[in-house]
């Protein structure tokens, strides 16, 4: 039984729904034939679902079509006036924009470029020492850097060199060491001096 | 007030208030009137009233966003959620039962008796506080679904539409704002 409930219960809300084909409906209505848990369930649903429907629907008073028309042109009032308004801001609020950009250009630019340009010549003198003292600096570091360059290089060409010589006589010393060591076995093996 | 029928005719007025036609418009309020009101009556009890007519002067100046040849309802329940949450979320508003809602200008009186209401339906009646009771202490997403789908008749299709979720959370909160219900109508049951 417990079983058949939990298989069955989950039907429930379906069969409320109207979706439930006829044959789990049938299956269902058995069991709650038997079971009296789900058939109160059932019952519950079903009371439930037809109080909802029957709940009694509320009017609204006689003069509800003039009231929403009332509030339509209000509404619109409003709107225009918002407009109205917004149309006055941005008015303003451009001539105030547009005045206090020629107020500035007039009063306050020519001091202002003066004394932007002032400012970029002094940042420009300033700086032309020091700019002056680290091109010393590196021109220093790069004489310096010369001679250290010119012993290196020489020290290269050395190090190319020594190379080059042991590996052309790497060879040649091998033969040589090959050479000798049968030579050496051969003296070894002869008659004469083996006697 | 009359349901418009979901069809050509519909269209044409959606059409004609679009161009700015007040009697078409009028005719569009006539039709929903009672059900966004019914809905936010449902979300949000007090207040319902004024909350349906700014979801209608909403839907006046979004009608240009609405697609031409769709159905409105989901289009005007999608702005009514989300007006009816704005309130919630503004006031603040408690998730109280509609039934001990005393602030709501005598709306009570304006609710029509949903049948005969002798003896006879003395249960059902029970069952309808009950249930009222119970949906006013569901959460708004729950509660939601279930006026659309179960008070409105909303379809699922037209639910996911209108609170823009898919169709198998739409279906998820369904079943478990019902299960919800069920577990508060059980003692009912048995009785």
């Amino acid at each position: 039984m417990a079983n058949a409930c939990k298989d069955l219960r989950p039907l429930i809300q379906d069969a409320l729904d109207g979706e439930l084909a006829e044959g789990g409906l049938r299956r269902l209505e058995a069991h709650a034939a038997e079971c009296r848990s789900c058939a109160a369930e059932l019952a519950a649903g079903r009371l439930a679902v037809a109080a909802l429907a029957e709940l009694p629907a509320p009017e609204p008073g006689p003069g509800f079509s003039a009231a929403v028309a009332r509030g339509i042109a209000m509404a619109e009032v409003r709107r225009g006036l918002a407009r109205v308004r917004l149309a006055w801001a941005a008015v303003v609020g451009t001539c105030a924009i547009s005045a206090l950009l020629v107020a500035g250009w007039r009063v306050i630019s020519p001091a202002v470029l003066a004394g932007a340009g002032a400012w970029a010549w002094d940042i420009a003198r300033s700086a032309a020492p020091l700019a002056e003292a680290l091109g010393e600096a590196a021109l220093t570091i790069a004489r310096g850097l010369v001679p250290l360059g010119g012993v290196a290089a020489k020290l290269s060409w050395l190090g190319l060199g020594w190379l080059a010589v042991w590996y052309a006589l790497a060879p040649a010393v091998l033969l040589l060491v090959v050479v000798g060591t049968r030579t050496g076995r051969r003296v070894a093996r002869c008659p004469i001096l083996c006697a | 007030m009359q349901d418009l029928a979901e069809t050509q005719e519909e269209s044409a007025i959606i059409a004609a208030a679009r161009a700015g036609d007040e009697d078409a418009f009028a005719k569009i309020v006539d039709a929903y009137g009672r059900r966004v009101f019914s809905y936010c009556w449902r979300m949000c009890g007090r207040g319902a009233e004024d909350l349906a007519q700014e979801v209608f002067v909403k839907l006046y100046f979004a009608l240009g966003q609405f697609e031409p040849g769709r159905a409105l309802s989901p289009f005007l329940f999608r702005i009514a959620h989300n007006h009816c949450l704005d309130a919630l979320r503004r006031r603040r508003v408690p998730t109280v039962p509609l039934e001990s809602d005393s602030e709501c200008g005598g709306l009570g009186a304006r609710i029509p008796d949903p049948g005969p209401t002798p003896a006879e339906s003395a249960k059902r009646s029970e069952v309808g506080r009950a249930v009222d009771k119970a949906m006013g202490s569901l959460p708004p997403a729950y509660r939601s679904v279930l006026v659309m789908r179960h008070v409105e008749g909303l379809s699922y299709e037209e639910i996911s539409e209108a609170l823009n979720l898919p169709m198998a959370t739409v279906k998820i909160r369904i079943h478990r704002g019902r299960e919800k219900l069920q577990q508060m109508l059980r003692p009912l049951v048995s009785t």
